[in-house]
């Protein structure tokens, strides 16, 4: 055969491969997804889901309490980390307000010894520091002095864990709280 | 062969393609990087890998894995055909070695750099969240009275810089063996 017939079977050969090695594997992807060609191009949904849903922790309210003799109060929770990873808490802020009178701002909090890693499969108290404001105490002076029954409500919490800043529109109820007299 | 018949830039486009074949058996080294928030997330992509997890969960594709294997093959046989094209560029089946060899990393750079603009332009027109090529952004999400602020940061890792310089060597290879074949006949009527 002629150089030339030799270098036009080159060019056949070279186009061939460059047409195989994209073609090959995708066609072989096909062939093996047969069954359903939408697994091949869709991750699996429900696996997914199952393991974002144990990425975030479940809370617990464990109990509260009113620590003296700044008259201070000490909210906990049971967190429990449901993921084989690191939960890392790095900080917490909310407002706190009287049950009964909705309006009343009692005070503001932040969570203590943060930050609070919960390393995976594990459970650990996070404990969140209410200081009361003078109104705030005035007011839990006058109307619910000796009460065993308080409640407080937490609102505007904004938490932030493993780097993402999350505000929470939900109100947290906790109690009851037995105020001394 | 003698050494000034060799195309240096050819052969340097073929150790780099090498060496990017390597990096992704060996390490599975990613192109581009994007991080959310603080191990929420993270994703490393490049045309030959592709890794991504969100909230501790592996997100599998299987499609990515075997259009991964066709860029890998690719990458390979540009390695394979610009060495041997390099070494030996007087023989008459060099350029078709070259034309077979040069386009392949233009062409997996230039893929890659449309599929990521195209995405990320994709992931903001229709989920309304901006993710930059470079850099950081916080994207806010709302759902059900909770609004998240969530930290996403991406960059180009230095794997990337390695592939834009073999598409330009085998750019530059290209031009050299043009600016060669052009010298011959001007040598051979002066002789």
């Amino acid at each position: 055969m002629s150089a030339g017939g030799n270098l036009l079977n080159l060019g056949i050969v070279l186009a061939v491969i460059s047409i195989m090695i994209v073609v090959c594997p995708i066609l072989s992807a096909v062939f093996m997804y047969r069954g359903d060609i939408t697994e091949l191009v869709t991750p699996n949904i429900d696996e997914l889901r199952d393991k974002i849903e144990d990425f975030f922790p479940t809370v617990e309210y464990v109990g509260c309490e009113v620590i003296g003799p700044e008259f201070s109060m000490k909210v906990m929770f049971n967190v429990t980390n449901n993921s084989d990873r690191d939960f890392k808490f790095t900080s917490m802020n909310f407002s706190v307000y009287c049950s009964q009178h909705g309006k009343v701002l009692l005070g503001y909090g932040y969570g203590a010894g943060l930050p609070l890693t919960i390393s995976g499969r594990s459970s650990r108290i996070l404990s969140l520091h209410v200081i009361f404001t003078t109104e705030g105490l005035i007011h839990i002076g006058t109307q619910h002095r000796g009460d065993r029954d308080f409640h407080a409500i937490l609102k505007d919490m904004v938490v932030v864990a493993q780097g993402v800043e999350v505000k929470l529109g939900e109100e947290i109820d906790v109690g009851p709280i037995e105020i001394p007299p | 062969m003698e050494f000034r018949e060799v195309n240096w830039p050819g052969l340097a486009c073929s150790i780099s393609a090498a060496t990017i074949v390597l990096l992704s058996v060996l390490y599975a080294a990613p192109w581009w990087r994007v991080t959310i928030g603080d191990g929420v997330g993270q994703a490393e992509i490049s045309p030959l890998d592709y890794k991504a997890s969100l909230a501790g969960a592996s997100i599998e594709v299987p499609i990515i894995w075997f259009l991964n294997i066709g860029s890998k093959l690719t990458m390979v046989s540009c390695a394979v055909a610009m060495f041997l094209y390099s070494v030996t560029t007087r023989k008459s089946f060099s350029r078709q070695l070259l034309g077979f060899a040069y386009k392949k990393p233009l062409l997996l750079l230039g893929l890659f750099a449309v599929t990521l603009v195209v995405s990320t332009m994709y992931v903001e027109t229709f989920l309304g969240v901006y993710v930059p090529l470079m850099g950081t952004a916080s994207v806010l999400f709302s759902e059900g009275g909770v609004t998240a602020n969530v930290p996403v940061s991406t960059s180009f890792t230095w794997v990337f810089w390695l592939a834009v310089a073999t598409a330009v060597l085998a750019l530059v290879a290209k031009i050299y063996d043009l600016k060669v074949r052009m010298r011959e006949p001007c040598a051979r009527e002066k002789a």
